[in-house]
């Protein structure tokens, strides 16, 4: 009887078993050398009662117990140091954010956060909006670092990104960024100017971060340090009312290593009026958000039909100021500049859809591009003919399983040869449609 | 030096091939995964740090299990100190697992200490009796025993819900 109690255990423990692993013996190695127990540090960390507190205070009273520098708080995040070994767990819903990001990346670009790693840093109170008066709220940051040597980062109902562990392609201006990973608002209808900026900066030689105006005048903006696995700073930086104009706008961020020298700056490039973005209307009476250069007044609907859901499937097209093209379907919008037209690849298509069917695949193509023909698994072909460039197809329910995807698009030019071909990945999770989510653990649910 | 060298090198090892059984053991312990997984860095972090104080006279896999689980039971200490520890059982079944397998988990939860952790280590960690009985400092002999008391009060669970 001990037997069968003993096999009858050992199956129901398997389906008990922890699918995630976050080893990191990096982290090991750094506790070692540390040797503060830190599962008892954290645990005074999550009392209760230490939350009740303002969030302020708490911060400050982590650092102090840190007997790190603390230093005058300006507003948003205070400049201080962060043990993140030491931050309390980031809650079951914060990692399941983390998990999904993981599988709702693009294919290539999954940035490998760990989830159960996830911590609390620090909280702050600003607007994120900045735009009608000022109507701050409480925002958390959660940091997770990822596999390989990077990390990512959440501010609630803000912003998040990604430290990425591949170093990208340098681009110039890439290699001018240096140690800054910044992100910057505007407000909807592209104000032209930085309205609030954030995101983080790697450690290392960098003392200060500093923010550059139009007007020639600078300021410093505090940064919360985080130690190991992370070693980064992040930062928060609402720009003031003071420097909401063109003539006085956040023009650049800059890292300054101890001798004041800039080793790294990222810009704000002025937005142009004739770019910003504006609502216009569509001559059928749609109100749509374009660029002001798109002239939506001369649109045409050179696509359009209905789809297996029963909604309308649309391309606009028409002229942008200044040369080139504005286009609008249902899923998005943009303008080609003739200059960027001309460095396009041959073809370029796109699906989208997959959690508000239908699934639609949206593509440009060069002038060279007679016909598009879409290749899928199972054999099957279907030939699209762009329309000034454009062309707009449903991947219907019929093409959502494994085995019938869409594997390939094809450019043919007019003698019907193949000029180039968009390799599809047919079984990325989650980009097609289905019945029943499977589950990916730390509640993620994604369409095989 | 050498040997102290190459005993790190051992327990890289053993952290890499083994990761998921002590996340297993020290998240049954605690009750949440983050936490087993700062037991598990600690308990390894320790064994770095006081490596000396292996003689070599077990498996390694046992002595780093001792101090893991030892890692998981002082967290969990120090929350029942400032009463911050949720029933186990309720921690257990409410992190989005089905009804079976919180109740499997409940019903380890509601063993005696030692036969809560003996049954860790045996199904979580898939340790045998002589593994067990140095992981947990007692003799083989109390391990058969543990777990044959463990299974009869599992038993009588799995018979009353399957009735």
């Amino acid at each position: 009887m001990t037997e069968t109690i003993d096999q009858l255990l050992q199956v129901r423990f398997d389906a008990v078993a922890n699918h995630v692993d976050d080893h990191d013996w990096d982290e090991v190695l750094t506790r070692s050398r540390s040797g503060a127990s830190l599962v008892s540090t954290r645990s005074t960390a999550r009392r209760p009662r230490r939350w009740r507190i303002s969030t302020r205070v708490a911060l400050v009273a982590t650092a102090v117990a840190l007997a790190a520098v603390v230093t005058a708080v300006a507003f948003g995040l205070p400049r201080t140091f962060i043990n993140f070994l030491s931050s309390p767990p980031a809650p079951a819903h914060v990692k399941n954010w983390f998990a999904a990001e993981n599988v709702e990346a693009p294919p290539g670009m999954n940035p490998k956060a760990i989830p159960g790693r996830a911590r609390k840093i620090a909280s702050a109170t600003f607007d994120v909006n900045h735009l009608h008066g000022n109507h701050p709220t409480v925002h958390t940051l959660y940091v997770a670092p990822s596999k390989g040597g990077g990390f990512c980062y959440l501010w609630t109902n803000a912003d998040a990104g990604c430290l990425p562990t591949k170093a990208p392609s340098k681009t110039r201006a890439m290699r001018a960024m240096g140690p800054l990973g910044i992100s910057w608002f505007s407000n909807h209808y592209g104000a032209g100017y930085p309205l609030f900026v954030d995101g983080w900066v790697r450690s290392g030689a960098t003392k200060t971060v500093q923010a550059h105006f139009a007007d020639g005048t600078t300021a410093t903006i505090p940064v919360t340090w985080v130690s190991a696995p992370v070693n980064a700073g992040f930062l928060i930086y609402p720009v003031s009312s003071a420097h909401r104009t063109r003539a006085s706008a956040l023009t650049s961020v800059a890292a300054l290593d101890a001798n004041g020298n800039v080793i790294g700056r990222q810009h704000f490039p002025l937005t142009k009026p004739l770019d910003q973005n504006v609502t216009q209307t569509l001559p059928d009476g749609t109100k749509v958000s374009l660029e002001r250069r798109a002239q939506a007044a001369r649109a045409r609907k050179i696509i359009s039909f209905r789809t297996t859901t029963g909604s309308q499937a649309y391309v606009w097209v028409m002229p942008r100021t200044g040369g080139g093209d504005c286009y609008i379907f249902n899923r998005g919008f943009g303008c080609l500049e003739p200059r960027f037209t001309a460095q396009m690849p041959t073809l370029g298509g796109v699906l989208s859809g997959s959690t508000n069917p239908p699934l639609l695949f949206f593509v440009q193509a060069k002038p060279d591009v007679a016909a598009v023909e879409l290749r899928y698994q199972n054999g099957e072909r279907e030939r699209l003919t762009p329309i000034d460039g454009f062309a707009l197809s449903e991947i219907t329910p019929a093409h959502y399983k494994r085995g019938t995807r869409l594997a390939e698009a094809v450019a043919l030019n007019r003698e019907g040869r193949a000029i180039y071909t968009q390799h599809e990945q047919p079984d990325t999770v989650g980009v097609y449609p289905c019945q029943t989510p499977k589950s990916l653990g730390h509640g993620v649910k994604a369409c095989p | 030096m050498a040997r102290k060298g190459s005993l790190t090198r051992e327990l890289e090892i053993v952290y890499r091939l083994r990761y998921q059984r002590f996340l297993r053991v020290a998240t049954a312990i605690l009750g949440d995964e983050s936490s087993g997984h700062d037991a598990v860095q600690d308990g390894f972090a320790q064994a770095l740090r006081e490596q000396q104080s292996y003689r070599g006279l077990g498996p390694l896999d046992a002595w780093v299990w001792r101090l893991v689980v030892n890692a998981a039971l002082a967290a969990r200490r120090h929350r029942v100190v400032r009463g911050e520890t949720p029933e186990e059982a309720e921690i257990l079944g409410s992190n989005g697992q089905s009804g079976d397998e919180s109740g499997v988990r409940a019903w380890i939860a509601a063993l005696p200490e030692r036969q809560r952790l003996a049954v860790y280590l045996r199904y979580y960690a898939d340790l045998d009796y002589r593994s067990i009985a140095q992981a947990l400092d007692v003799e083989i002999g109390t391990v058969s025993a543990t777990l044959s008391s463990a299974h009869q009060a599992l038993r009588r669970s799995i018979e009353e819900v399957e009735r």
